[in-house]
């Protein structure tokens, strides 16, 4: 073998392994962006699909405005009526740790509802004739590196002595609130994680893209996250319109 | 010894460069592949959730329909014994109906019962028995079931198994969710004006309010307050002068069209229409300046259509065109009088000084206080014209509770009718849904004050107010209305829950996302 052959041949290879090389490097970023991506629509799915649940079974809502003060955005608190207690006392009527942490406790019963005597409408009270609530709040939260989305419930009652519902103080505090994260989101920026804009941004809208009131009967929610590790400017949008079932009925 | 060759080593060499670079790949791609297949797991997962709730909520307007039918059938009992043995749509001497299915079929998936999305739905009663009026409430609970693509992977993550709780673990995987609606029936009695077709208030001297005959701080002894010459109540009971009474406006107009003319008549309460415009050009919803209520765009409430009466107890006469008195029977066994048959259509027509009165029943000669409930069909018209009499040329004596059926066209004017209970609850005025393009026509008119209710969802409803005074107090229901001069619309709110059963509205709506539990159907009063 000549020179000029070897010297011909470990170019022809030098070509042949920077294509595998770059191939392989654009595979892998496309592999890695694909990840990210299908990542990032999977937690904006949950995250929609946990809030609109919650929307719709919500009575009243109290939004956070952001500070461009053209949308609402988190933290967002529901006002939804306790349909569970606890079964058998003391036990408490969500679950208060683990992965179903707000979920109803697996041995809840259901509270029967009540009704307005002089307007028809549905109560669901306590034996002294209170409403009782829990309060549902989504807010932003992190976990390392990761922006997540944290669902919190409060409830006021637990653990009664007499009967399921009836106010029995002083109530424990730890049983009377419960999270667990809904969504989480890598943080492919340079920014803060105190910034969720460029990470995650949550806002809410009525359908005419004004800031939601008490008498709009459906909200948008819109979900912006940034997958992208080399071009966080490009966002994943997610949106859904949630008719508030609930709160609307009269 | 044998030497290779330079060309087997070669050849050697390329063959496991081949195959470490084809694993390689292999393995990239099997990754993608694993990956790609979960996320679509997830969303198909994902979508199948979703479509059970539509699923669910299928089955509770399932439900509803199933109840509305029942309306038309009069197939739903209004008062009776708890629990109610109920034929239809319960299975006899039970409260909760037996689960129904109703399969939502794909387009292209087939006959009914092919589709692997379906609701399954139960209908609770729950009755208010603390009340005078039984209220029932139903309760439907309603479980979306969609079965789910693909095999048993889940997503890899785990907040998705607990927020969507799929049920992966049967040979046939599915999606489920419950709804729990409760229904409440819609009274006909319930506002003080209600239409299928549009309002028109053509005059701003009509006035609309409410109060409340059963609660003495919001009445005068059980009768509406007196209006001033300003408009105002004279002694400052009721609810728009006296805003120490923390009551709701619930004088509220509505109608199923988008058009509604207000007139600028004074309405305290809402204007509910469906679908109208207060804004520009293409307003629909006019004049509206002196509604203290909200003007609201979303309301639908069906109108239940009015049935002739099938009654073989009655007494049936031809066309009354005299004097004559009507008298009654027991709570339970009210008299019923028949004016005219179908083959030979009977008309009440009263003119000068002839007077239709309804009175006691009596025993042995002497007037009978319980026996005070009288029903009339009249499968004509009904029609009052002119004076000539002392009073009303429809006399209803205090005590004594009215129910009038009429097929025809309905006028009461001239002495008009007088209700001397003044109690709108006692006289309860229906009128027989006409054949489709037949005209019928409501008029209430006249000198005197009426205490009533009327509904007539076929007909179109006129009320006018004639000479110094023009009250309506009740409740009234047409096809569409035509109010003017000086009518005012007293609504007794105490009618509420008496009367008919128009139809179910939904007052709660709930996702139970417990899987497991225990559920009584008990509704508490």
């Amino acid at each position: 073998m000549t020179l000029p052959e070897i010297v011909i041949a470990l170019a022809i290879l030098g070509i042949v392994l920077s294509v595998c090389y770059g191939s392989s490097v654009a595979l892998q970023r496309g592999f890695a962006s694909t990840t990210s991506w299908a990542d990032a629509r999977t937690n904006q799915l949950r995250v929609l699909d946990s809030l609109a649940a919650d929307l719709r079974n919500a009575t009243a809502k109290s939004f956070t405005i952001s500070a461009d003060g053209l949308t609402n955005t988190l933290p967002l608190t529901l006002t939804i009526p306790m349909r569970y207690q606890p079964n058998p006392s003391p036990s408490p009527a969500y679950e208060t740790t683990g992965p179903l942490a707000g979920d109803p406790a697996r041995s809840a019963l259901r509270v029967e509802p009540g009704v307005y005597p002089t307007t028809g409408g549905m109560q669901y009270r306590d034996s002294s004739g209170q409403q009782v609530a829990i309060a549902v709040t989504y807010r932003y939260g992190a976990s390392g590196t990761k922006r997540t989305i944290v669902r919190q419930i409060d409830w006021p009652y637990t653990a009664p002595a007499t009967s399921t519902l009836a106010l029995s103080p002083p109530l424990p505090a730890a049983d009377n609130t419960a999270s667990r994260e809904v969504g989480s989101f890598t943080n492919y920026s340079s920014a803060s994680l105190s910034d969720p804009d460029n990470i995650l941004k949550v806002t809410f809208t009525n359908e005419d893209m004004q800031l939601v009131s008490s008498s709009d009967t459906a909200v948008v929610v819109r979900i912006e996250a940034s997958p992208d590790s080399l071009h966080p400017e490009k966002k994943s949008v997610l949106n859904d319109t949630v008719f508030l079932r609930e709160a609307t009925f009269k | 010894m044998k030497i290779r060759s330079n060309s087997q080593s070669r050849t050697a060499s390329a063959l496991v460069a081949v195959i470490i670079t084809i694993t390689v790949l292999a393995l990239l791609a099997s990754s993608l592949v694993v990956n790609v297949n979960n996320r679509r797991m997830t969303l198909s997962q994902a979508s199948a959730w979703q479509e059970a709730l539509a699923a669910a909520e299928a089955g509770v307007h399932q439900g509803i329909a199933q109840l509305e039918q029942g309306l038309a059938q009069n197939s739903l009992p209004l008062a009776g014994p708890s629990p109610i043995a109920w034929s239809s749509p319960f299975p006899s001497g039970t409260t909760t109906s037996t689960s129904t299915r109703v399969y939502l079929n794909h387009a292209g998936e087939g006959p009914s019962g092919a589709s692997n999305s379906y609701a399954d739905y139960t209908l609770t009663l729950n009755e208010n028995t603390t009340q005078t009026i039984p209220r029932p409430y139903y309760c439907i609970v309603s479980v979306g079931t969609v079965g789910l693509p693909g095999g048993k992977s889940l997503s890899m993550d785990s907040a998705d198994a607990v927020l969507r709780k799929l049920n992966l673990r049967t040979a046939t995987r599915t999606a489920t969710r419950t709804i729990e609606a409760w229904v409440r029936p819609v009274y006909t009695t319930q506002g003080p004006l209600k239409t299928d077709q549009p309002i028109n208030l053509n005059n701003h001297n009509i006035f609309v309010d409410s109060f409340n005959s059963a609660d003495l701080t919001r009445s005068v002894n059980g009768a509406p307050d007196a209006l001033g010459l300003n408009g105002h109540l004279l002694t400052n009971i009721g609810q728009f002068d006296a805003p120490n009474f923390n009551v709701p406006l619930a004088a509220n107009i509505s109608t199923n069209s988008p058009f509604a003319n207000i007139g600028n008549a004074t309405v305290y309460g809402d204007v509910l229409t469906n679908g109208g415009a207060t804004d520009g050009n293409g307003a629909t919803v006019t004049d509206t300046s002196n509604v203290k209520g909200q003007i609201i765009n979303d309301y639908y409430e069906p109108l239940e259509p009015i049935y002739a009466p099938q009654w073989s107890d009655a007494t049936v006469s031809g066309s009354v065109n005299n004097s004559k008195t009507y008298t009654g029977g027991t709570a339970t066994s009210p008299a019923r009088y028949q004016v005219g048959t179908i083959a030979n259509i009977g008309n009440i027509k009263l003119a000068g000084g002839k007077q239709v009165t309804f009175d006691f029943g009596t025993t042995r000669g002497i007037p009978d206080l319980s026996k005070n409930y009288i029903e009339l069909y009249v499968t004509g018209d009904f029609t009052t014209r002119g004076s000539g009499t002392t009073d009303g040329s429809v006399v209803i004596v205090n005590g004594v509770n009215v129910k009038i059926y009429v097929a025809g066209d309905l006028n009461f004017s001239g002495n008009g009718l007088i209700n001397y209970n003044n109690k709108a609850s006692s006289l309860e005025i229906y009128g027989i849904s006409p054949p489709d393009g037949t005209t019928q026509t409501f008029t209430l008119a006249g000198n005197s004050d009426f205490y009533g209710t009327v509904y007539a969802p076929g007909a179109d409803l006129k009320l006018a107010g004639g000479g110094g005074s023009g009250e309506f107090v009740g409740s009234f229901t047409g096809k569409s209305a035509f109010l003017n001069g000086t009518t005012e619309i007293r609504y007794d709110e105490a009618l509420a829950g008496s009367g008919r059963i128009s139809s179910f509205k939904i007052a709660a709506w709930f996702e139970d996302v417990k899987k497991i539990g225990t559920f009584t159907g008990q509704l508490q009063f």
